[in-house]
C-alpha cells in the first residue's frame, strides 16, 4: 500500500526520529512505512493522520486488490 | 505509561520470584539427589546458570527503566512498536513451520536407526499439534 508520509513530513520539516516519537514507534517504522515495506494498522495510520491533520484516504493510497 | 509501569514491575517480581525458585531446585537436586551421573549434574548446572544470567540481565534492564523515565519511554516504544510485535509473530510463525519439517524429516530419518529417538521425535509432534490446537481454539473463542 502506498502513501504520502515521507511527502507530508518533507513538506512539514518533520524528521524521522520527530514522528516517531510523536506516533510511539520506532524510527525504523517509519522509515519502513516510507519505503513500503510495511503496512500500517488502523490504529497507527488513525495516528498518522491525526499527525498530519487528513483522513487516512488521504494518507494511504489503497490500490484495488491488496494482499495484507 | 503507567500501565506499562505496573506491568514491568509485576514482571520484575515474577522474575525475581523465578529465580529464588530455580536457586531453592538447583541446591535442592545438587544437594539432596545422590548418586546422580556427572551428565545430569552438568547439564542442571549449565541449565541453571544460563537462567540466572538471562533473569539478571532482563532485572537489570527492568530496574533501568524504572528508575529513568528515559530509558522506560525507550523500551516502552521498543516492546509495543507495531512493526516489532509484527516481525515477532511472523517470526514465531516461520520457525515453527520450519522446526515442525525438521522434526518430521528427522522422525523419518531416525527411524531406520534408532527407534526410540524416532518415537520420542514422534511424540514432541504430536504434543506439539494439540498445543497447536488448543492454542488455536482458545483464540477462536477469544476473537
Amino acid at each position: 500500500m502506498k502513501n504520502k508520509i515521507q511527502e507530508l513530513r518533507k513538506s512539514r520539516k518533520v524528521t524521522q526520529q520527530e514522528l516517531a516519537d510523536a506516533l510511539s514507534v520506532t524510527r525504523q517504522t517509519i522509515i519502513s512505512l516510507e519505503n513500503g515495506r510495511y503496512n500500517a494498522s488502523l490504529i497507527l495510520a488513525h495516528k498518522a493522520a491525526q499527525f498530519f491533520g487528513v483522513t487516512i484516504e488521504e494518507l494511504f493510497i489503497f490500490e484495488g486488490e491488496e494482499n495484507l | 505509561m503507567e500501565d506499562f509501569k505496573k506491568k514491568l514491575t509485576q514482571k520484575y517480581r515474577l522474575i525475581t520470584r523465578f529465580c529464588c525458585c530455580a536457586l531453592l531446585i538447583y541446591f535442592g537436586l545438587t544437594r539432596f539427589v545422590k548418586g546422580a551421573d556427572d551428565f545430569a549434574v552438568g547439564l542442571v548446572s549449565g541449565m541453571f546458570s544460563g537462567i540466572m544470567i538471562v533473569s539478571i540481565f532482563n532485572l537489570a534492564r527492568i530496574h533501568r527503566a524504572l528508575h529513568n523515565e528515559e530509558k522506560l519511554k525507550e523500551m516502552y516504544i521498543q516492546q509495543t512498536d507495531e512493526r516489532n510485535i509484527s516481525i515477532s509473530k511472523e517470526t514465531m510463525k516461520t520457525s515453527s513451520v520450519v522446526s515442525l519439517m525438521a522434526t518430521a524429516f528427522s522422525t523419518i530419518v531416525f527411524g531406520f536407526f534408532n527407534p526410540v529417538i524416532s518415537m520420542t521425535l514422534c511424540i514432541s509432534i504430536m504434543a506439539d499439534a494439540v498445543i497447536t490446537i488448543a492454542v488455536q481454539f482458545y483464540y477462536k473463542k477469544k476473537m
